[in-house]
């Protein structure tokens, strides 16, 4: 029986999901088998599989049922005493297995342990930014207001999703999000400070469908604070108000600055406060930046901006 | 077939269910018919309507099921086009119907129209306190945020609106007149009389609320108004919550002389909706909270000096 399950839900993802296994096959830590769940892909991911001749992988075909039931369907599957999710297009550094193993022996009391983030572009090449999360401990209250967990960075133990359940399948998109908050409210949860994960970004595709994420959203955080306290449930304003920042960046990114608007505005009527946040304040910048350059001037400013932030860090580290 | 129907909830109200009584007899405008609904009434009740030699009223007894449920018998039995609620302790004034059926008359697609109210004590003797609200045809942005009809004995409403919003939730003890409001606001254009027809009597048994129960009361209202609104409109919640919080405070302090509740659900309203902090509204009650908290409630003089500051306050902004 292996010590970890991964599993990775593909849907027609074979741009990148060669590149995502490499990253798990280079682990420090090897005792884990992958768990591929084919969500009914129309690429050549059988045939693909059928050449890979690696005992520690399993493909699992299905009818193509969304993301949640994807990974449901690996979690049901998996043998392993802890369970790590990571994203077809996702990449981990070498040692991220191993650390998280560790960390995990040496606090029986965590649930679920996570780690920094850093983001890639389209080639695999970072960004320069790194996303850190607070979500130490019991950070139930933290999480109801915004998620700050990447899917991609998590490994936990199966025995916490027996208890809680899996992901809620009536949830098209952030269904991660839900899983985190029902863990939170009985599980430590623990992060390695370093960033073993990398999440790709896939700028200008078009890759979000930012009125069915708010629909999911609001499910789920509607939820979330049905049992909540009279006096916590101001907090809900702010949940509202980080994912529809959230979204107006994804609307940027989709290169749309009329809906990036109308999210920014949307995301102030919920929480003005935001306004005084760096985060609005890059947004209005950005907005303002796709809205007169256009989107070819945009993505080069972005290209730029990029380049520049891998200078500084780069000097930075050496 | 009568015109109005008018619906008197009555439970153990025989102190003022007379005056009250009379005070719709008096109308001028006759055409219609008083439905007494007696709640489980443990008084005479009964016996005092045998006596009665009026044909147009009606009692109908039932076991206590509480005012929505009680008012919801009403409205089955009701034979009028346009049915009008009175609580069994307040007083109309003689034109009332007259011209509430005029309006509706005269806007067919009119579905409620309220009046304006005037406060009144155990003597019947108004207290100084008036509810003065302009808001008319779509009035949901408004009503969901604060409730500009107040007193349940206020609206005359088109029958065809229950047969379409349905009637009041027998689930909600507070508030419930309000959520019904909300629902009808949702599909019809309210109209406003701008005089005070209607006279509700503030007396120890209505005036005494416990502020904690009615703040779950009205979460249950804000909840379930909310609950099919557009995402869009949703964060108009938390201005409805700040207003709750706004009014929870004043009840605390005045109610329950208890300062320290009322500070509690000051800073609530803020979180939820800073801008109230620019009201006059919020001005005053810092104001009251201060004078509370250094001078106490300096017996009479005092306490009068602050009810008229809160009886202004009703009638500046409501």
């Amino acid at each position: 029986m292996p010590k970890v399950s991964v599993i990775i839900p593909a849907y027609n993802a074979m741009n990148y999901l060669s590149e995502t296994l490499d990253s798990v096959l280079k682990q420090t830590f090897a005792d884990f088998e992958v768990l591929i769940i084919n969500d009914g892909s129309s690429d050549g991911i059988v045939q693909w599989f059928s050449g890979l001749g690696e005992k520690r992988v399993q493909l699992i075909s299905q009818e193509n049922q969304r993301i949640a039931a994807a990974r449901n369907t690996g979690i049901s599957h998996a043998k392993g005493e802890y369970i790590a999710f990571l994203d077809a297009d996702d990449l981990w550094e070498p040692t991220k297995l191993e650390k998280q193993v560790r960390f995990l022996e040496e606090h029986p009391s965590v649930g679920i342990v996570h780690t920094w983030t850093r983001l890639i572009d389209q080639k695999s090449q970072p960004t320069g930014r790194i996303l850190t999360s607070p979500a130490e401990g019991n950070p139930w209250l933290h999480l109801i207001q915004r998620n700050t967990i990447m899917t991609s960075s998590v490994m936990l133990r199966c025995v916490c999703l027996q208890t809680v359940g899996g992901l809620n399948q009536d949830l098209h998109y952030c269904e991660d999000s839900d899983l985190w908050i029902r863990l939170a409210a009985s599980y430590t949860f623990g992060i390695v400070k370093e960033p073993l994960t990398s999440y790709r970004l896939h700028p200008g595709t078009l890759s979000t469908n930012c009125p069915e994420v708010l629909q999911s959203f609001r499910i789920l955080i509607e939820r979330a604070f049905e049992s909540v306290p009279t006096e916590l449930l101001y907090l809900r304003n702010r949940a509202y108000g980080h994912q529809i920042l959230y979204l107006a960046w994804r609307s940027l990114n989709n290169r749309d600055y009329k809906q990036a608007i109308h999210y920014r505005d949307l995301a102030l009527a919920y929480y003005p406060q935001i306004i005084f946040s760096w985060k609005c304040l890059r947004l209005s910048l950005a907005i303002a930046t796709l809205q007169w350059l256009k989107p070819d001037g945009y993505s080069r400013v972005l290209a730029l901006i990029y380049t520049l932030r891998r200078r500084t860090s780069s000097s930075i580290t050496s | 077939m009568p015109k109005v129907s008018v619906i008197i909830p009555a439970y153990n109200a025989m102190t003022y269910l007379s005056a009250t009584l009379e005070s719709v007899i008096r109308q001028t405008f006759s055409d219609f018919e008083v439905l007494i609904i007696n709640d489980g009434s443990t008084d005479h009740i009964e016996q005092w309507a045998a006596e009665l030699l009026e044909e147009r009223v009606h009692l109908i007894s039932q076991a206590n099921q509480g005012v929505s449920a009680a008012r919801n018998t009403g409205i089955a039995h009701a034979q009028g086009e346009y049915i009008a609620f009175i609580d069994a302790d307040d007083l109309w004034e003689p034109t009332k119907l007259e011209k509430q059926v005029q309006s509706l008359e005269n806007n067919p697609a009119v579905g409620l129209v309220y009046t304006w109210t005037a406060f009144i004590d155990e003597s019947a003797k108004p207290t100084g306190v008036f509810i003065i609200s302009h808001a008319e045809g779509n009035v949901w942005e408004q009503i969901v945020v604060r409730d500009m009809i107040s007193t349940g004995s206020s609206p005359m409403v088109r029958r065809e609106c229950f047969d379409k919003v349905g009637v009041f939730d027998p689930q909600i003890s507070g508030g419930e007149d309000r959520e019904l409001w909300s629902r009808i606001a949702a599909c019809y254009p309210f109209a406003v009389i701008k005089e005070f027809l209607t006279l509700y009597r503030r007396h120890p048994n209505n005036t005494t609320k416990n502020c904690q129960k009615m703040v779950q009361q009205l979460r249950l209202v804000i909840e379930k108004t909310f609950k099919g609104a557009p995402t869009e409109s949703l964060y108009l919640r938390n201005h409805s919550y700040g207003w709750m919080n706004i009014f929870a405070a004043w009840s605390a302090l005045l109610d329950e002389h208890n300062y320290q509740q009322a500070m509690h659900y000051q800073e609530q309203a803020l979180l939820h909706y800073p801008q109230l902090r620019f009201t006059k509204m919020y001005l005053r009650l810092s104001l009251a909270i201060f004078v509370v908290r250094w001078w106490g409630l300096p017996g009479y003089e005092g306490v009068r000096n602050l009810k008229s500051s809160f009886n202004q306050l009703f009638l500046r902004t409501a």
